[in-house]
């Protein structure tokens, strides 16, 4: 029985297309570009990761968001209710599995946030001065579970205020001024460390390419994963945004510009990173920050450097940290817009519904506040779970039609996809497979070889296999009650009840 | 020379698309605009 939610929502559109790309922009740039793609491309090749990264972009990332977009668009619901009239009431559960990826990641990533806001507020309080051990910094903010769950509580409760707002008088208004803003920020970066004496030996580190790594497989299968995780190809979350675009236009379009301004991002953050450091280090640090994770490079080795550079202490460190925050934060709505999509679709309005999430979100991300090995855990277990999700995208499109699909998606774009978009779609599980059976290997004989059957292992493969199932069970077992439970979009059959429709 | 060129080639190459692809999106917005104003 449908539920008074059920009911189709007249819903709030984005202002322009400005608007729409702005948002999906500062959705897919998020901390990762900043700390985890310097460190990937350095230690990879270079210009040929880069060239590969390109690839990735065209074959994993656009196609998807064009597929997002169509389910988010012409479904008008978020990723249960669309994935329950493009597949089938009995596959509302990929929507769920989907959308809880997501929901799992916001509760960790709420706790990175309040990092990035927290050095922020070290950085305008002059902490970066010349010799600061950056290092027992660091270790004394993590090892002080109140100030990380404060600065958690801080970023999880702003985003909720934004989300709380809504589209028009919340995160559309503060992401077209933030966006822009956050490219100007990271151009002066960028323009700063290559001004610096040896920066260049920087730009050859990340731009010149290797070419003998182009024939490493290791090489397309880091590439596509960093493409993977940093445009949120899959993850719901440019399906949410979708679901208020004005109308149904240029798919193709506005993903390519979402991945070219995502890729400018990265470059321009890694020009920042690698340049200051080369310039101000010798090669042998710049490897070791680039080895040392995304947390290292950014709060331990680079924040070292501030005190030493013109201007570092007082305007570049501010600086930095606010475009790590803004990056963070700009992510962490789009996350938390997708969860209360998927709740107002349940009936729950959005000003009862975003208290609610907050408050869970807040609870759930206090262990990851106060260790980080579980924090670890959850970016690896629901980050590597992603790739799953963006095979969702596919078989629905799959499901639904691939070549109805593409003539729905060619019928409202400028930007003609023709058969290129069906066949990546189509190839889409052998790229899949060949991508998660290098992660389930890495799992195996890399990262906990003799412990890959202990959960309690952070990076083990049984962690990864217990979390998920759990996560599926769950999903299956809720499938009927989320089907019946979530309101009617355009595409669902209204002409007999909610409950007795039958898969199409 | 090479760090120059590689530079360009892969910053100004990503950035010369950004604009490409915005400036063909905010052309084409003004034609749909231009098209549905003439409609009525």
């Amino acid at each position: 029985m449908a539920n008074e939610g059920s009911q189709t929502i007249q819903k709030e559109v984005f202002a322009s297309r400005f608007t729409f790309v702005a948002a999906a922009i500062g959705m897919a740039v998020g901390t990762g570009n900043i700390w985890r793609f310097p460190r990937e491309a350095g230690l990879n090749g270079g210009g040929a990761f880069l060239i590969a990264l390109v690839v990735a972009n065209l074959v994993w990332a656009i196609p998807i968001l064009m597929a997002e977009s169509h389910l988010g668009s012409r479904s008008r619901l978020g990723t249960v209710g669309a994935f329950r009239d493009f597949m089938g009431r009995r596959f509302t559960w990929m929507g769920g599995f989907m959308g809880f990826l997501t929901v799992g990641i916001m509760f960790y990533y709420s706790v990175v946030c309040g990092w990035s806001i927290r050095y922020f507020v070290y950085a305008i309080t002059g902490q970066f001065q010349p010799g600061t051990d950056t290092q027992a910094l660091w270790d004394g903010f993590t090892g002080t579970p109140w100030q990380t769950i404060l600065f958690h509580a801080i970023a999880i409760a702003l985003v909720g205020l934004i989300v709380y707002r809504g589209l028009k008088r919340g995160f559309e208004m503060i992401l077209k001024y933030t966006i822009p803003l956050l490219f100007f920020l990271l151009v002066i970066l960028a323009v700063r460390a290559m001004t610096l004496p040896g920066a260049s030996e920087g730009l050859r580190f990340l731009f010149v390419p290797q070419w003998d790594q182009l024939a490493s497989a290791e090489l397309w299968l880091r590439a596509f994963t960093q493409m993977a995780f940093s445009t949120g190809a899959g993850w719901g979350l440019y399906l949410t945004y979708s679901v208020y675009l004005r109308r149904r236009e240029d798919f193709a379009l506005n993903a390519s510009t979402v991945c070219a301004a995502n890729m400018l991002a990265s470059l321009l953050a890694a020009v920042a990173v690698m340049g200051t450091i080369f310039a101000l280090r010798t090669r042998e640090f710049a490897i070791e920050a680039a080895e040392s994770g995304n947390e290292g490079l950014a709060f331990i080795f680079f924040s070292e450097l501030f005190g030493e550079m013109p201007g570092g202490t007082w305007i570049f460190a501010p600086v930095f940290f606010l475009v790590l925050s803004m990056a963070g934060v700009s992510s962490l709505i789009a996350m938390m817009e997708l969860t209360t999509r998927n709740v107002e679709d349940l009936g729950l309005p959005r000003r009862r519904a975003v208290p609610w999430i907050v408050l869970v979100a807040f609870v759930a991300g206090i262990p990851s506040a106060i260790s980080l090995d579980f924090l670890a855990n959850q970016d690896f277990v629901w980050g590597v779970g992603l790739l799953i999700a963006g095979l969702f995208c596919a078989i629905a499109m799959m499901k639904f039609g691939v070549e109805r699909a593409r003539a729905e998606i060619d019928a409202d774009s400028d930007f003609r996809v023709t058969w290129w978009w069906t066949w990546l779609i189509r190839i889409f599980p052998l790229v899949f497979v060949l991508l998660f059976g290098w992660w389930i290997q890495q799992t195996v004989t890399v990262f906990a070889p003799d412990a890959w059957f202990n959960p309690f292992e952070p990076f083990s493969l049984m962690t990864l296999l217990v979390q998920w199932f759990a996560l599926f069970i769950v999903m299956v077992l809720l499938n009927n009650w989320l089907a019946n439970r979530v309101s009617v979009g355009p595409m669902t059959m209204t002409t007999e009840p909610i409950s007795a429709q039958s898969d199409k | 020379m090479d760090v120059v060129i590689w530079t360009l080639i892969f910053l100004g190459g990503d950035l010369l698309i950004l604009i490409f692809l915005l400036a063909w999106a905010v052309k084409k917005d003004r034609e749909k605009a231009a098209r549905l104003t003439d409609e009525d």
